[in-house]
């Protein structure tokens, strides 16, 4: 039988590291001189019970380890959401230079086909959706959204 | 009572009887949004109030903020999207209720029960404002603390996935909300350089990102599932009946958010988690909680909107918003000359009442509108979920642009989402962690606060009679949880051992 660790411990682990993290970090905030308070108190606080319930976690899992075995596993990371994540990030990236019209367009046909839709579906909503959104925002609530190279 | 009649006389006329209708209208739009919240709304809305006259002004305020909390329903109800962190505390019932046809249903309880809860929240001010004001005033900072700590200690302990990942939950809310200059020394934590973090991190891209983002990561994951067609045909449609079998926590629910939201800097979000948290104590079913049931929902729904019918009251008399609107509402009280503060009440009592009556009729006015919202919301289910997503996506982009004209908010939201993604996956709620961000300035100043006062004696932290109460109250609500937790880890062991 493979061994493997919990999902549950990994997560406290990683929080309870990130929680020690944030203590260290905390504790090297100068106190205010002369008071009992400084800008790393309440920081050292949530570090210290992040890095303690971390821990709890971390050995919750491992003790529940056969139950979570039984469980059906699911794929936690899908082509569809690393997708996403990049999308946003390339859109958001591009977004300055190109402009949200056209980089919106492009980044809503994108979603759009990602998400199952049909190319026509793609072609006919990005443009429109983009557009509409681009007009409230612009015209109605008077935000400048980057212009890029229709600018 | 004189006041009361020149009162009348600013909020009947033509222009605030229109501001307000279009300013809801507005609101039901922004807040039907997923991805959009009422504060956006809000915040959207100042530019166009610097063109009115101050009583319509704050009348488009407050019925863009009510109209845009209510409709922030449909897409917690429809999408699992709460509108805002008062909402996430009831979501996941009102989305389990929806999935099983009762989506019409779970709509009218929060319209229904938040226009009851906002005009219980009315009348019981409209009386009782100046005692509960003065009572409020007596609070230190020690009450404070205690206060905001107990409901951050609700929402760790109610969500799903137990102790130990509701509290990581919550200090990793607590974390985020400490990221930028510190309050009182202005020290740079966490920042890592970067001067637009600064400022700390934006409240509205982290929600978008955690609750919008996160969603539709998640919704691709379930090999984009087609969204059943829910019985929105007459929204509504014994609501009542639900409304009054679960008549006591309505009353509960408008009561405790009256009095809570009445409170400086307690504000409705609060208020709303602790009467879920509430009603699932004393509920005969619990283990029904969060699975559809409407108890907690009818509860917490009226607290939601009679806490924020209260919220306003500190900021109209003292000038203390209780949450990210009523600061924006205290902004544009300034800039129109109205001084929030106890003057207001002394020197213009009718801008008081005048602002109390927008409120009685901006929650009249939620029942067609939130009847129309209900209604036109369906067109969410018959967009295909590929077009859906492109548009939430935009407007999440945009959302979250828009709030400093920066891409750096997108960034943030998008963090955000990935990180909300990975936790959600492993049964860490979303929620706790947004209400540790909204809340983690306030226990923050009120913890500083409260030890330079007690000189570093933690014992000082219950020298007050209600700081004493409530302080024994939290250690323990987490003594029995923990115990509880023991016990349950316990008894699984022994059940699993041969």
């Amino acid at each position: 039988m493979k061994s493997v660790i919990p999902m549950d411990s990994v997560l406290g682990v990683l929080f309870a590291a990130g929680g020690t993290a944030i203590l260290i970090n905390a504790l090297g905030y100068a106190p205010i001189a002369g008071m009992v308070v400084g800008p790393g108190l309440f920081p050292t606080i949530t570090g210290a019970g992040m890095a303690l319930f971390g821990l709890i976690l971390a050995v919750q899992g491992w003790l529940g380890r056969a139950a979570a075995r039984a469980e059906p596993a699911e794929p936690l990371i899908t082509l569809f959401a690393v997708g996403i994540v990049v999308a946003i990030l390339v859109a958001t990236l591009l977004m300055p230079m190109l402009g949200f019209l056209i980089a919106g367009t492009v980044f809503a046909a994108v979603i759009v086909l990602m998400s199952g839709g049909k190319w026509l579906s793609a072609i006919i909503f990005s443009p429109i959706a983009t557009f509409a959104i681009y007009a409230l925002f612009t015209y109605g609530f008077r935000v400048p959204l980057p212009r890029g190279l229709l600018g | 009572m004189d006041a009361f009649g020149l009162a009348l006389g600013l909020v009947l006329n033509f222009e605030t009887l229109a501001t307000i209708l279009l300013a809801a209208m507005f609101g039901l739009f922004v807040g039907a949004i997923p991805g959009l919240t009422a504060t956006m709304a809000t915040a959207l809305l100042v530019p166009i109030t610097f063109y009115m006259a101050p009583i319509p002004a704050i009348a488009a305020i407050i019925s863009c903020t009510a109209m845009a909390i209510t409709a922030g329903d449909l897409p917690g109800t429809l999408l699992r999207i709460p509108g805002t962190p008062a909402s996430a505390a009831y979501v996941e019932d009102s989305y389990r209720m929806a999935q099983n046809g009762q989506a019409g249903m779970a709509i009218g309880i929060g319209v229904i029960g938040s226009v009851l809860g906002g005009l219980f929240g009315f009348v019981f001010l409209l009386f009782a404002a100046p005692a509960l004001a003065k009572a409020a005033l007596g609070f230190s900072s020690f009450e404070y603390f205690w206060l905001a700590v107990l409901g951050l200690s609700c929402a760790a302990l109610i969500s799903s996935g137990g102790l130990a990942k509701g509290a990581l939950a919550l200090l990793l809310g607590l974390f985020i909300s400490q990221v930028g200059l510190d309050p009182l020394t202005a020290t740079p934590r966490f920042t890592f350089g970067l001067t637009e973090l600064f400022g700390g991190i934006s409240f509205i891209p982290t929600m978008i990102g955690m609750f919008a983002v996160g969603e539709v990561m998640r919704a691709g994951r379930r090999a984009m599932a087609e969204v059943p067609q829910m019985n929105l045909k007459n929204p509504f449609k014994g609501t009542l009946a639900v409304l009054w079998k679960y008549r006591v926590n309505q009353v509960r629910g408008s009561v405790i958010g009256s009095l809570l939201g009445a409170l400086p800097g307690v504000g409705g979000d609060l208020a709303a988690w602790i009467t879920y948290s509430l009603a699932k104590r004393t509920s005969k079913t619990p283990e029904k909680f969060g699975k559809g049931h409407p108890e907690g929902l009818v509860e917490a729904g009226a607290t939601n909107n009679a806490a924020l019918s209260a919220s306003w009251i500190p900021a109209m008399v003292f000038g203390i918003p209780g949450d990210a609107v009523t600061a924006i509402a205290v902004g544009v009280l300034v800039m129109k000359g109205l001084d929030p503060g106890p003057t207001l009440m002394t020197n213009n009592p009718q801008n008081f009442y005048a602002v109390m009556i927008v409120f009685a009729i901006a929650n009249i006015l939620m029942l067609p509108l939130g009847y129309l919202a209900a209604k036109t919301a369906r067109w969410i289910f018959e967009v295909p979920r590929a077009l859906l997503n492109a548009a939430i996506l935009l407007f999440c982009i945009v959302g979250s642009y828009s709030i400093n004209n920066s891409m750096f908010g997108v960034y943030v939201m998008l963090i955000m989402g990935v990180l909300a993604f990975f936790l959600e996956a492993r049964s860490i709620a979303i929620a706790p962690i947004i209400l540790g961000i909204v809340l983690g300035p306030l226990v923050e100043s009120n913890f500083t606060t409260s030890m330079i006062i007690a000189d570093g004696n933690f014992m000082g932290f219950f020298g007050r009679p209600v700081a004493a109460v409530l302080g024994v109250a939290t250690l323990l609500i987490w003594t029995l949880a923990i115990g509880g937790s023991l016990y349950r880890t316990a008894r699984q062991r022994r059940a699993l051992t041969p």
